[in-house]
C-alpha cells in the first residue's frame, strides 16, 4: 500500500488548491492537469513501452468528436457517449501497431505511421461537413450534471484530478507488474525480449489500445470543458508539446509526465501574462529549458534523480558493509 | 492534357526537392546515426531567411542563396557543437526528444518573430512561363527541379570520387575503423552536418516561391522526408531520388485530380502506409 501514499498526497494537495483558488488559476491547473493526464496516458506505451507514438492527439480528437456528435445528435450523454470514442480510439491504435508490427520494420517507422495519421486526421476532420470543418463541433452550455456540464469550474477541476489520480494508480502497479517489466524489457531489449518469448505485437497492441482509450477521454473532457472541439486538437503540435512535456519530467517513470506539464504548464501561462506584447516568448523559453536538460542530464528530471538516490543509497549500503 | 503535364512538371520539381532534402538528412543520419527531426524546421529557417531578404532587403530570393547557405553553413558547425556533438552516443529516443525540442523552438521563434501568417515569396521569376510547343509550364518549378538534379549528381561525385568523399563513406561503414586510419571521425561528421544544412540553405530559398511560407511548414517537411527515406531504402541514393519524385508527384497530381483536392495530402502518407503493408524494402528493395 506504501506507494500509493504519493497519489493520495498529491490527490488532498489537489482538493485544497480547488478550494482555496480563484477561477483564474483553476483554470490554469485544469489545463495543466489535462496536459498531465495526456501526458500520462501517452507514458503507458511511449515511455514504459518505448513505443514513440505522435498518435495521442488523434485518440484525443476521437474521444472528443465521438461523444461530441452522440449528444448534438442522438441526445447520448457524454459520460455513455466518452465509452464508444474510448473503444474507436483503441481500434485505431490495434491497428496501428498491427501496421507496424505485423513484420520487422526499419526503426520508428512506428513514430512516422502515427505522426502521419495526426496530419490525416486534420485534413480529414477540416474537409469533412458531418464534422463540422475547420470550426469543429459546438455544444449546447449548460448546467446539468447527467450530461458532464457544469458552470463550476472546481467541478471540471475534480473530474480531472479524479481521473488522473486513477490513472496514476493503475500506472504504479503496472510500472511493478510482470506485465510491466515484460513491456519495458521489449523497449530495452526487442531481440532479448523476443527470445524470452514476449508477443511483441500482442504487447504493443493492448498498451496502445489501452493507452489510446484513456487518451480518448481526455477527448471527451476537454469538448465539455470548452463547450467546443475542432480539428487543431488532432494536431501534430499537441503530439509533440505531450512528449516534450514527459521528456522533461521523464519518460517511463510514475512521476515524470504529472510533475513536467505541471510545472511547464504554469511556467508558459506565467510568461506569456508577463510579456504580453512578445507572443510565444513562452513557448521558446520552455523549448530551450527542455533542450538543455536533456542534453546536460541526457535524461528527464524524475529518471535522473531517481537514478542518482539509487546511486547514493547503494553507496551508503557499501560503506555499512565494510565496517 | 495541359494541365496533366503541368502537374507531371510541378509533380517532379517538388519530388527532386524531396530528394535533395532527403539526402541531407540521409548523410547525417549516415555518419552521425542521429534521427534530426528538426530537419525540416531548419529548412523553413532558411526559407523565412529568403523571405526576409525579399521583404526588408529587396534581395532576390535565387541571390540570396549566396548568403543564406553559408549562414546556415556556420550555423550548422555551431548547432552540431552546442547540442548534437553531446547526445551522440545517447539513446536513439533521447535524441528524437531533444531534436523535437529543438523543432519546437525553431518553429515558436518563427511564429513570435513572423506571426503565423502564410507568407508568399516573390522571385524575378514569379509568373513568368516557359513554353514548349504547346506545354506551357511555369518557371520556377523548372529551376528548382534543375538545381535539385544538379546538386544530387553533385553529390554523387563528391561521394564517389573526392578524398572527403571517401572519408565520409568510411565514417559512415565503421567509424572506429575510420580513426584508426586516421581520420578525424568528429572533423567529418561536423562538415557533414554543416553541408547538410548548408544545403537546406540553398534547397529553401529555391522552393521559397514555390511553397507557401509558414512556422508549422517543418515537421511537415521532417516526416515527408522520412517517408522518403524508409520508401527508397535507408541508405540507397537513387532509391532516395526516386521515392522523392514518386511522393511529389502523388501530391502535385492528388491535387489536381482528386476531389476534394484537400485529401491529396493524405496521399504521400496512404502511399507510405500502402508500402509498408506490401513492400517494406522500398522502392527499389528486394
Amino acid at each position: 500500500m506504501k506507494k500509493y501514499i504519493p497519489i493520495m498526497v498529491f490527490f488532498v494537495c489537489g482538493i485544497i488548491f480547488s478550494m482555496v483558488a480563484d477561477n483564474y488559476w483553476l483554470d490554469i491547473m485544469v489545463f495543466a492537469l489535462w496536459y498531465a493526464y495526456l501526458c500520462v496516458t501517452w507514458n503507458i506505451i511511449g515511455g514504459f513501452g518505448g513505443q514513440f507514438t505522435f498518435a495521442h492527439p488523434v485518440f484525443v480528437a476521437i474521444g472528443g468528436y465521438t461523444s461530441s456528435l452522440l449528444f448534438n445528435h442522438l441526445g447520448v450523454s457524454p459520460w455513455l457517449g466518452m465509452f464508444a470514442g474510448m473503444v474507436l480510439a483503441a481500434l485505431l491504435a490495434i491497428l496501428l501497431g498491427w501496421i507496424n508490427y505485423r513484420r520487422r520494420l526499419p526503426h520508428l517507422t512506428y513514430a512516422l505511421i502515427t505522426l502521419a495519421i495526426t496530419f490525416v486526421a486534420i485534413i480529414v476532420l477540416r474537409s469533412s461537413h458531418f464534422l463540422g470543418g475547420s470550426e469543429g463541433i459546438f455544444l449546447p452550455r449548460g448546467n446539468d450534471p447527467l450530461t458532464f456540464r457544469f458552470f463550476n469550474k472546481q467541478v471540471y477541476f475534480w473530474i480531472i484530478l479524479g481521473a488522473t489520480c486513477l490513472v496514476l494508480v493503475f500506472v504504479t502497479w503496472f510500472s511493478r507488474s510482470m506485465t510491466g517489466f515484460k513491456l519495458t524489457a521489449l523497449r530495452d531489449n526487442e531481440d532479448a525480449a523476443a527470445m524470452l518469448g514476449i508477443d511483441q505485437l500482442k504487447m504493443v497492441a493492448t498498451y496502445s489500445a489501452i493507452s489510446a482509450a484513456l487518451g480518448a477521454f481526455g477527448g471527451t473532457f476537454y469538448a465539455q470543458y470548452l463547450f467546443v472541439i475542432d480539428p487543431t486538437v488532432a494536431g501534430s503540435h499537441l503530439a509533440v508539446e505531450i512528449i516534450l512535456f514527459a521528456a522533461i519530467g521523464g519518460m517511463g517513470t510514475v512521476w515524470g509526465p504529472v510533475l513536467g506539464p505541471l510545472a511547464m504548464v504554469v511556467l508558459i501561462r506565467y510568461l506569456n501574462a508577463e510579456f504580453v506584447n512578445i507572443s510565444g516568448l513562452g513557448q521558446v523559453v520552455y523549448g530551450v529549458i527542455i533542450i538543455v536538460v536533456l542534453v546536460v542530464l541526457k535524461d528527464g528530471v524524475v529518471s535522473w534523480g531517481g537514478k542518482r538516490l539509487a546511486h547514493q543509497t547503494s553507496k551508503l549500503k557499501m560503506r555499512e558493509k565494510r565496517q | 492534357m495541359d494541365t496533366f503535364i503541368q502537374g507531371l512538371v510541378q509533380g517532379l520539381a517538388i519530388g527532386g526537392i524531396y530528394g535533395l532534402i532527403t539526402m541531407a538528412l540521409t548523410a547525417v543520419y549516415s555518419v552521425t546515426r542521429l534521427l534530426n527531426f528538426a530537419h525540416g524546421d531548419l529548412m523553413v529557417i532558411a526559407m523565412y531567411l529568403a523571405l526576409t531578404g525579399v521583404r526588408w532587403l529587396g534581395v532576390d530570393p535565387y541571390l540570396s542563396i549566396l548568403v543564406i547557405a553559408p549562414l546556415m553553413f556556420g550555423f550548422g558547425m555551431v548547432l552540431f557543437h552546442l547540442i548534437f556533438e553531446r547526445v551522440l552516443r545517447a539513446h536513439v529516443l533521447l535524441v528524437v526528444q531533444v531534436t523535437l525540442g529543438l523543432g519546437f523552438v525553431i518553429q515558436s521563434a518563427l511564429l513570435m518573430i513572423f506571426s503565423a501568417n502564410y507568407q508568399t515569396v516573390q522571385s524575378f521569376l514569379t509568373g513568368k512561363k516557359i513554353v514548349l510547343g504547346q506545354i506551357v509550364f511555369q518557371a520556377t518549378f523548372l529551376v528548382a527541379f534543375v538545381v535539385s538534379v544538379v546538386m544530387a549528381l553533385l553529390f554523387f561525385w563528391m561521394l564517389n570520387r573526392t578524398t572527403f568523399g571517401r572519408k565520409v563513406r568510411a565514417v559512415a561503414e565503421d567509424p572506429t575503423a575510420a580513426s584508426l586510419c586516421g581520420i578525424s571521425v568528429r572533423w567529418v561528421q561536423m562538415i557533414v552536418f554543416a553541408g547538410a544544412l548548408g544545403t537546406l540553405g540553398i534547397v529553401g530559398p529555391l522552393v521559397a516561391p514555390v511553397f507557401i511560407v509558414e512556422p508549422t511548414l517543418g515537421l511537415h517537411l521532417t516526416l515527408v522526408a522520412f517517408i522518403v527515406l524508409i520508401l527508397g531504402g535507408v541508405t540507397n541514393f537513387i532509391g532516395t531520388f526516386v521515392a522523392g519524385v514518386i511522393i511529389g508527384l502523388a501530391e502535385a497530381l492528388g491535387g489536381l485530380y482528386m476531389n476534394p483536392p484537400e485529401f491529396a495530402g493524405i496521399l504521400p502518407y496512404g502511399i507510405f502506409i500502402l508500402f509498408l503493408l506490401v513492400r517494406p524494402s522500398g522502392v527499389l528493395g528486394r
